[in-house]
C-alpha cells in the first residue's frame, strides 16, 4: 500500500514537473479562408479591465468561468439567448478581445479564438505556459500575459510573457520580464509602446515594449509603489483608472510615465 | 539516468509530504472563506443611492460612468464626467455578483447561478428587467489566490468570499 502511494506521489510530481516544463505552441485548427473582416468597433458597450470574465463584442456577450465559455446573443436586449456553451476542459480566468479574436487566459496558457462567426468561436491556437492563473491583453502584434509563480507548479518566478501573435496560428514567446505579484495589465491608450502591469503589492509598473523583438525583454520605465495595484483601464482621453486594494485611483496619464493623481474612491 | 531521476522525484515528493505533515495544527494563515446564503433573498435585486466600497473586483468604463463590481455584493455606478471628483449615483445590490458587462444601457451580470439584466438608461435609477436562470456554475473558489476554506455545498450556495484566518486550509488556489 505504501509502495503504491509512493509511486502515485512520484507519478504526480512527475506529471506536475512535465506540465511545468511544457512551453510549446499547439496549432489547434488549420486556417479557414476568411474574407469577412471582423469589425472590432464596439457599438454601445463599454470598456472593462483585464481581469474581466465577461466581454461584449458586436452584440454578443462572452462569459467564462472555471470550465465553460458561454455565448449570449443580445439582439433582444432583455432576453439574451444562450447560443453556445463550450466546455473548455480547463480553468479559465480572463477574457479579452482584440481585432476579432478572443484571448482567454486559462490555467494552461493563452487560448486564442476567432469570433468572426460570433455564434461559434473557432480555436485558432494556444500558447501553453506553466500552470498559472493570470490575465492576458493584446494588440495586433503581441499578446501580453502575466504568470503568477508560487501556485500549483511550485515555481516561484512570476513573469510577464510577451507573445508574438503576428502569425495568429503560431504564437511564439518573444520576450519575458520578471514580476513580483502580478494581477491585471493594460496597454496605454496614450502611447502604444507602453504596457502597464499591476504587480500587486509591488505596485504599478510601466514597460517600454517598442524593442521587445530585438532585446527579448521589456524595459521597466516607471514604477509606482504607493499602492497595491490589481487592474487598470487606460482611455484615450489621457485618463487612467487603477483598481488598488485601498481604492480606485484615477490619474492624468497625458505623460504616460509621469502619472498625476486626480482622485481616489477609497475602500471603506 | 532515468532511474536516478525517478528516485530523485520520489525523494522530493516524500519531502513534500513530510513538510505538509510537519505543519503545526495551531498555525493560522490569511485566506478566504465562502459566504453562504440560504436560497431566500439571493435573487433579490435592490437599488440604493450609494454604498461604501468594500472589496472591488472589476472596473468598467461606460460613457461618462465608472462602474465597479463589489465582490459578492453588486455594482457601484459613479458619475465620472469629471475624473477629479467622481461621485456615486447608485449601487445595485446583486447577491453573489462577481462580474458584469454593459451593452446599450443594459447591465448583464451574474447573480449566483443566474444572469440578471438591469436597465441603466437612467443610471441613478437602475431598473431590473429580467433574469436568465442557471447559466453560471456555482462558485468553487474565490477570485483571489491563496488558501481558502473548501466549499461545502450542503451549506447552501456561495454568494461571496470574505477574508479570514484559516487553520490548516485544505483548499488552495
Amino acid at each position: 500500500m505504501k509502495k503504491i502511494r509512493l509511486v502515485l506521489t512520484g507519478a504526480f510530481v512527475i506529471g506536475a514537473l512535465v506540465a511545468c516544463e511544457k512551453e510549446e505552441v499547439e496549432v489547434v485548427d488549420t486556417p479557414v479562408e476568411s474574407t469577412s473582416q471582423t469589425k472590432n468597433a464596439i457599438s454601445g458597450s463599454g470598456l472593462g479591465g483585464s481581469m474581466a470574465q465577461f466581454t461584449i463584442i458586436d452584440g454578443y456577450l462572452y462569459t467564462i468561468d472555471y470550465k465553460t465559455l458561454n455565448i449570449f446573443d443580445l439582439a433582444d436586449a432583455d432576453h439574451p439567448a444562450l447560443t453556445e456553451s463550450i466546455d473548455m476542459g480547463v480553468g479559465m480566468e480572463t477574457v479579452f478581445h482584440q481585432n476579432g479574436n478572443l484571448f482567454i487566459g486559462a490555467n494552461d496558457g493563452v487560448h486564442i479564438y476567432d469570433v468572426s462567426n460570433p455564434r461559434s468561436p473557432m480555436e485558432v491556437s494556444e500558447f501553453e505556459h506553466v500552470t498559472s492563473c493570470d490575465p492576458v491583453v493584446a494588440n495586433d502584434q503581441y499578446a501580453f500575459a502575466t504568470l503568477r509563480g508560487g501556485t500549483e507548479c511550485g515555481g516561484n518566478l512570476s513573469l510577464l510573457d510577451i507573445i508574438d501573435i503576428s502569425d495568429i496560428y503560431n504564437p511564439s514567446l518573444i520576450a519575458e520580464a520578471e514580476l513580483t505579484n502580478p494581477y491585471g495589465l493594460g496597454l496605454s491608450a496614450v502611447d502604444a509602446d507602453i504596457l502597464y502591469v499591476c504587480d500587486g503589492y509591488s505596485g504599478l509598473k510601466a514597460y517600454d515594449i517598442s524593442n521587445v523583438s530585438t532585446t527579448g525583454t521589456a524595459d521597466l520605465i516607471m514604477h509606482v509603489s504607493d499602492f497595491e495595484a490589481v487592474d487598470i483601464i487606460s482611455t484615450d482621453d489621457n485618463n487612467m483608472i487603477v483598481l488598488a486594494r485601498t481604492g480606485i485611483y484615477q490619474f492624468d496619464a497625458s505623460n504616460p510615465t509621469q502619472l498625476i493623481e486626480k482622485s481616489m474612491i477609497p475602500v471603506q | 539516468m532515468k532511474k536516478i531521476k525517478v528516485a530523485f522525484l520520489l525523494v522530493c515528493s516524500v519531502g513534500l509530504v513530510v513538510s505538509c505533515g510537519k505543519k503545526q495544527d495551531d498555525e493560522f494563515v490569511d485566506g478566504w472563506k465562502p459566504v453562504y446564503s440560504d436560497e431566500s433573498g439571493t435573487s433579490t435585486i435592490e437599488t440604493k443611492t450609494s454604498e461604501p466600497l468594500q472589496n472591488p473586483g472589476r472596473i468598467y468604463v461606460y460613457e461618462e460612468f465608472l462602474m465597479v463590481n463589489d465582490q459578492g455584493k453588486g455594482i457601484h455606478i459613479y458619475n465620472n464626467a469629471n475624473p477629479n471628483s467622481p461621485y456615486e449615483v447608485s449601487f445595485i445590490s446583486i447577491p453573489g455578483n462577481m462580474d458584469f458587462s454593459v451593452n446599450a444601457d443594459k447591465i448583464y451580470a451574474d447573480n449566483v447561478t443566474d444572469m440578471v439584466i438591469i436597465d441603466i438608461a437612467n443610471p441613478a435609477q437602475p431598473e431590473y428587467t429580467n433574469r436568465i436562470e442557471n447559466v453560471f456554475p456555482v462558485q468553487q473558489f474565490p477570485d483571489e489566490f491563496g488558501p481558502f476554506e473548501c466549499v461545502d455545498p450542503s451549506k447552501g450556495s456561495v454568494i461571496g468570499w470574505e477574508k479570514t484566518k484559516l487553520q490548516n486550509p485544505k483548499c488552495f488556489r
